[in-house]
């Protein structure tokens, strides 16, 4: 019984060993990632904040200009910025681990990096970025018209890991897709941005769509991620065919299918072609 | 500077500040595992300062925060006890009109939107001062029954909150949230005990029969009243136009103008075709008799110039102001009987509104239906434990992600 | 009975040539090292022997067969690694702290690498690109010598030998015996006398295969009497130096000079 108890319990020191390694590699690789990054930019650290927020001021200026309807129930930026955030903090962690493999070729050197840890120091680095950027944004707001108003802080940090989990799962599938079949890289770059783009809920309002129209766009669980972002911040702000469920399922579903075709093909990925 | 200049340098260097050193004499310090050598003395001095580092490093901090909120959520923190109960306002007879179609695709009925929008208002109302005073008249009393307990003395309503705190702390222990589907509206309420937590879900309810109930009848007695003043209002009218109807009959007898002034305009129409005739047999005798000082020409002359005489006396009195002036009495006779209709009418209108007032207000009376009434919590509810908990740890997730994030950045320029 | 950490079933590496060609440094190899086990390494082609302790520490893929790793086993030390050259050599030392190191010992290993390193003084703070060759091959060493693994895969790269300089020598070498010292070490190098100072076994691999297995003296003899060097040149850098400064002095395949 000892014997047993001996073994289980170092059984389980070794799970909780091996997952502290897990994370101390991470976050030693989103460090040098972000270390790496802040170099290569020519504003340094502060370029990598301020490149989605530049995008965002255009988007804008771009709205201000073509008169596009106001959004009712929340201030435009507040609006826009959930959507282009939630955007790119999806594009940067799932539609770059198509290069992921060929970007971190030179940490698999050391035995203990796969490619699964670079992609995960990859999203550590931008959820951090993006959920800066989207705390910075709501409280210049905040301050510029002197209101703070954030119904629902709890389903805001929800929907914001639930699409960080989301796309850590379609990245992962990328991750090795993009590493066996190069052509889908440029299919991306050419498709599957565009479409994610017209339909994530950047640009408009899923309660505004008619009704017969609205399942055009929401099979797209970011559009979900958008709208009950927008949601948190105004609990008045409608979002008809929009659950927080389907945005879970996605995710859950995506981490796992991610994980099984990942570990599957581990060793192509870190062998020559 | 070449790399062998730098080289030789430091060579030198390092030669003068080891001259005293010979290869085995460099000893080790502590045992293999450690792998500290006598060279690396000089930077473990700081030992103490990397115990404090390692006191004030964010790991450490953020762990002791979450050890800490775990033990407070977990250990310290007093039970805390829920009610609940749920019910509708509904009325006997809804009306007619169909609610609008709201988003999404069926339409709501509107005795769920008419529920629906007095749950709003409950939402405010139970919240309110004048509630919290009629639940609790005795803040003393709220105070004790709300007051923190050690070992967890943060919990509660402190013996000096003032009237602002303990509203605050009242909205604290309850909510009201209308069901948008069913309208139906749940009503929670949390307490240091089970029986505080029945007994407040309980006044609350009282208060919201009470709340519904006043404002029926005080809509519904405005509304009555109103009524009534216009019935009396038109009964005075009533009485006014009769009264002088009355007066004027009395001064002019049972005067029908209108008859009278037929009968006379047929008097004088009698008259002048009487003048008619003997102007003719005036016409006749003036042929007849040569002389119109005969006796028989004069006698029909002078009954005809008697006649017009008559004919004219008769049209002055019926017209003229010292006569018995008819179309003036008409008019007169005319108005007062229309003003008595008219009277008569109002009453007869306003009569009408006042019935349906009453039965108006009947009709819309609300009424609670309890769906569910509240229960003495056997056990208490945890479920704010694991919530606090959860918040701390999000806490320290976004502090650690953005706050940790901008540092480094910020380190790092 | 030992545990077996390293398994090599019938691995087969390949080295790309250009014109499309390839040339093959294992072939069919099956090799298993113990728990306790110091293997030496005899080869006719140092190649092939810098693909074996490579495939054994999985920094080179193989083409066929496969290996079984159990135990956490070191990369071909002193080897440059994925260590970047716009990083200072604090930071690099605190990255491979963070995968190799021990939890709670970060500052006492950091220190460790710093002084093995033996750099000038602020040079640890200061960008690897702006540091010489030497300066990196001694970082290097002193990555290789600070960290705690199962298996130590030691390259002819290792400075064992440096008699222009006895006190740093020594110093290296004392950091090294600490370190392997009850470990399994599986070696490749020039120098016979520091592997039979070590290796109680060895290995000979000729013509891509293991030809010979058995205790150091005998294995060390039929080398000596059977193999003969290959005459192919090892013409290629065994690592690539990063970010190297135009002044660079070509490093030497053979044993990395530190001084």
């Amino acid at each position: 019984m000892v014997n047993l108890l001996t073994a289980f319990g170092r059984r389980v020191a070794r799970i909780v060993n091996g997952l502290a390694l897990q994370v101390r590699i991470v976050l030693a690789l989103a460090d040098r990632d972000f270390f790496m990054r802040a170099e290569k930019g020519s504003f340094g650290v502060w370029g990598v904040l301020f490149e989605p927020l530049a995008l965002m001021l255009t988007l804008l200026a771009l709205r201000i200009l073509v008169r596009m309807k106001t959004v009712d129930l929340m201030n435009p930026l507040i609006w826009l910025a959930c959507g282009v955030t939630m955007l790119f903090l999806f594009k940067k962690i799932a539609i770059k681990a198509l290069t992921g493999v060929a970007r971190g070729q030179k940490m698999f050197f050391y035995r203990r990096i796969r490619p699964l840890d670079t992609l995960l120091a990859s999203a550590l680095i931008e959820a951090r970025l993006h959920a800066s950027i989207l705390v910075l944004i709501f409280i210049s707001e905040s301050f510029w018209f002197w209101r703070i108003q954030l119904d629902d802080p709890g389903l805001a940090l929800i929907d914001f890991i639930v699409t960080v989990m989301l796309a850590i799962g379609i990245g992962v599938s990328a991750l090795v897709i993009g590493h066996r079949i190069p052509i889908v890289k440029t299919l991306t770059k050419f498709g599957l941005n565009r479409i994610l783009l017209w339909t994530s809920g950047i640009f408009f309002a899923t309660y505004t769509l008619p009704g017969p129209t609205r399942p055009l766009v929401t099979w797209n669980p970011l559009l979900h991620s958008v709208e009950i972002l927008r949601h948190s911040i105004n609990n008045a702000y409608p979002i008809p065919d929009i659950s927080l469920d389907y945005l879970l399922t996605c995710a859950f579903l995506s981490c796992g299918f991610g994980l099984i075709f990942y570990f599957s093909n581990e060793a192509l990925l870190l062998s020559d072609d | 500077m070449t790399e062998q200049d730098r080289h030789q340098g430091r060579l030198t260097r390092i030669g003068s500040a080891q001259s005293g050193l010979s290869a085995p004499s460099l000893s080790w310090v502590g045992d293999k595992t450690s792998e500290l050598s006598t060279l690396a003395l000089p930077r473990l001095k700081s030992g103490l300062d990397r115990s404090w580092r390692t006191l004030l490093s964010g790991s450490f901090l953020a762990s002791l925060f979450l050890v800490g909120s775990a033990i407070y959520c977990f250990g310290i923190g007093r039970d805390r006890y829920t009610s609940v109960s749920e019910f509708v306002i509904k009325q006997p007879m809804p009306p007619s009109a169909s609610g609008s179609i709201l988003l999404g695709g069926s339409a709501m009925s509107s005795s769920v939107l008419s529920s629906l929008e007095d749950g709003r208002y409950l939402q405010t109302y139970l919240k309110s001062s004048d509630v919290k005073q009629n639940v609790f008249p005795d803040a003393a009393v709220f105070k004790a029954k709300y007051a923190p307990v050690a070992p967890d003395d943060w919990t509660g309503l402190p013996a000096d909150a003032v009237e602002q705190d303990q509203l605050a702390f009242f909205q604290r222990q309850l909510e009201v949230i209308p069901q948008e589907m069913s309208g139906a509206i749940v009503l929670t309420t949390n307490a240091y005990t089970p029986q505080d937590a029945f007994d407040l879900n309980q006044s609350l309810l009282n208060q919201a029969q009470s709340f519904v109930n006043e404002v029926n009848q005080s809509i519904s007695a405005d509304q009555r009243l109103f009524a009534e003043k216009q019935v009396a209002f038109a009964k005075d009218r009533l009485k006014k136009a009769s009264d002088q109807l009355e007066a004027f009959q009395d001064k002019y007898g049972q005067l029908n103008p209108e008859e009278e002034q037929q009968a006379t305009t047929s008097f004088i129409n009698n008259l002048e075709s009487r003048l008619v005739d003997l102007k003719v047999e005036e016409a006749s005798l003036r042929r007849q008799y040569r002389d119109p000082d005969a006796p028989e020409v004069a006698f029909v002359a002078d009954q005809v110039r008697e006649l017009e005489r008559q004919i004219q006396e008769e049209r002055d009195k019926a017209v003229g102001p010292g006569g018995r002036d008819l179309n003036k009495l008409a008019n007169q006779a005319s108005r007062l009987q229309s003003d008595v209709e008219f009277a008569r009418d109002s009453l007869s209108s306003a009569m009408t509104a006042a019935d349906n007032s009453r039965m108006e207000s009947q009709r819309q009376l609300k009424f609670i239906v309890m769906l569910s009434k509240p229960q003495v919590a056997a056990a208490p509810d945890d479920s704010w434990r694991w919530k606090a908990f959860l918040s701390c740890i999000g806490s320290v997730i976004v502090i650690w992600g953005v706050g940790g994030f901008m540092l480094s950045a910020v380190n790092r320029d | 009975m030992s545990r077996t950490l390293i398994e090599l079933t019938r691995a087969c590496r390949e080295e790309s040539l250009p014109r499309g060609r390839s040339r093959c440094l294992l072939k069919d190899v099956s090799f298993a090292l113990r728990e306790g086990q110091k293997v030496a390494v005899f080869s006719d082609f140092n190649k092939s022997a810098n693909a074996l302790l490579e495939c054994a520490s999985e920094v080179a893929p193989l083409q066929s067969g496969k290996v079984e790793i159990r135990a956490n086993v070191s990369w071909p030390l002193p080897s440059r690694g994925a260590l970047e050259g716009v990083m200072t050599g604090r930071q690099n030392a605190k990255f491979l702290q963070a995968v190799y190191g021990t939890p709670g010992e970060e500052y006492e290993q950091i220190a460790r690498i710093e002084e093995l390193a033996a750099l000038e003084p602020g040079c640890f703070d200061q960008r690897m690109k702006s540091w010489g060759p030497l300066m990196r091959a001694r970082f290097d060493v002193a990555v290789s010598l600070v960290f705690d693994f199962d298996v130590y895969i030691i390259s002819k790269r290792f400075p064992w030998s440096q008699p222009t300089r006895p006190q740093l020598e020594t110093l290296v070498r004392e950091a090294f015996e600490r370190r392997v010292s009850g470990k399994t070490l599986l070696l490749f190098h020039q120098d016979e006398e520091f592997l039979g100072r070590y290796c109680d076994e060895a290995i000979v691999i000729s013509d891509c295969q293991i030809a010979y297995k058995g205790s150091f003296p005998d294995a060390q003899k039929w080398f000596h009497l059977n193999i003969t060097k290959s005459r192919i040149e090892d013409d290629s850098q065994d690592q690539e130096i990063e970010d190297s400064s135009p002044e660079l002095i070509e490093e030497s395949p053979d044993e990395v000079q530190l001084w």
